[in-house]
């Protein structure tokens, strides 16, 4: 019988004091590959429902749009606002580490109909199975979902004593989930490119600062670059 | 040395939503198809972003009454009788539900911001991929962005 494979911890605040993009995307690969043997083990033994279609979602660029439309269990709505605004603060969801590792660009939770549905929306730039099994890896991410799936008429099985596996997380947002008609995006980079972008300009910033570097940009091969600067 | 002038809402050259300030619009059918979400991310105000939206390029009203006409709320218009800028603002607002949760990436980068990322991003991208723009780049003087080159 083959061994179980090694359980990975994996924490996106760890990974965000790396601090730099380079080094957060190697650190992110790195955990994912050795995560692999764990995900895809779970992926093969999940029961998966007949129905379930992970290529749902349009993509705009390289970015996919994700959302789901639940119903509210009748006298929970204060309940799910309180557990949506403690999921908002999680500092994993919004780290440098998170972004990178899972890709994900945006998430929304909206309350409508005077509080009887709930809709829940997310853009990412990964494929879905490594979107969601990176974005909770562990049940320190998984609980998060837990707090609120409990108030969802669709997911109330849900609770910390019963925490959904990123399988479950799949399942229970693909049976809820809607592909939209029109998905419009003015930027389509990853997540990735959107923090390279912004170390350029923090690097660019850096040399218009500096007399010599800005005379050594008067270079003819660099006159892409130096057409963005001004005297 | 600073920046050239950022991309800007009088620039011709930007799309309709880089001049309202749009990041991504999303626009779906659910509940069998009896049911119409339109959702849209913005960096301005509400008030300048939808008067941009509705009067600036791409067809203004008319553009968006090719979808209004469907919809229950703007039954008491027609292709004749188009709501007002005033009356479309106040039918979308009234059909408006906030966010309990919003959270971005990149909160503080506008669609101006991102454009210019994007448009240093691509000369970058020139130089490194051109012998001549790679060697100029090994000048001392531009370390910080010969660093880059390597991941970019």
């Amino acid at each position: 019988m083959a061994n179980a494979p090694q359980k990975i911890k994996v924490d996106f605040e760890d990974l965000a004091k790396l601090g730099k993009t380079a080094d957060v995307l190697a650190a992110s690969n790195e955990l994912r590959e050795k995560r692999r043997g764990e995900t895809e083990q779970a992926l093969r033994e999940y029961k998966f429902p007949s129905n379930y279609n992970p290529q749902m979602g349009l993509r705009e660029g390289r970015v996919y749009e994700l959302r789901m439309f639940f119903h509210v269990i009748p006298g929970h709505a204060q309940a799910l606002r309180d557990e949506l605004a403690k999921f908002k603060v999680a500092e994993q969801r919004n780290s440098l580490g998170a972004h990178i590792m899972t890709g994900i660009q945006s998430m929304s939770g909206t309350l409508f109909d005077n509080d009887t549905r709930y809709l829940h929306c997310a853009e990412f730039d990964t494929e879905w199975d490594p979107y969601i099994d990176d974005s909770v890896p562990t049940p320190k991410q998984q609980i998060l979902y837990a707090r609120w799936f409990q108030h969802l008429e669709e997911t109330k099985q849900f609770n910390e004593n019963n925490i959904p596996t990123s399988n479950d997380i799949k399942v229970a947002f693909n049976t809820n989930r809607i592909t939209a008609d029109v998905y419009i995006r003015t930027f389509g980079h990853s997540t990735v490119e959107v923090y390279q972008m912004m170390d350029l300009k923090k690097a660019f910033d850096k040399v218009l600062d500096d007399p010599d570097a800005a005379k050594a940009l008067e270079h003819p091969a660099l006159k892409p670059l130096l057409d963005l600067a001004s005297a | 040395m600073s920046w050239s002038s950022p991309a800007c809402p009088g620039d011709a050259s930007l799309s309709t939503n880089q001049k309202v300030g749009a990041h991504t619009q999303v626009l779906t059918l659910f509940d069998n198809d009896t049911r119409f979400l339109f959702a849209v991310d913005f960096d301005t105000d509400w008030d300048p972003y939808i008067e941009d939206s509705l009067t600036l390029g791409g067809g203004g009203i008319p553009r968006y009454w090719t979808w209004w006409r469907h919809c229950e709320e703007f039954a008491n218009f027609s292709a004749d009788h188009l709501p007002s800028l005033q009356e479309a603002k106040f039918l979308m607002n009234v059909s408006r539900a906030t966010g309990l949760v919003h959270v971005n990436a990149f909160p503080h980068l506008t669609v101006a911001d991102r454009a210019r990322q994007d448009e240093l991003w691509n000369a970058f991208q020139k130089v490194i991929n051109s012998p001549a723009g790679a060697k100029a780049l090994e000048n001392p003087a531009l370390a910080p962005l010969l660093e880059l080159a390597a991941i970019a």
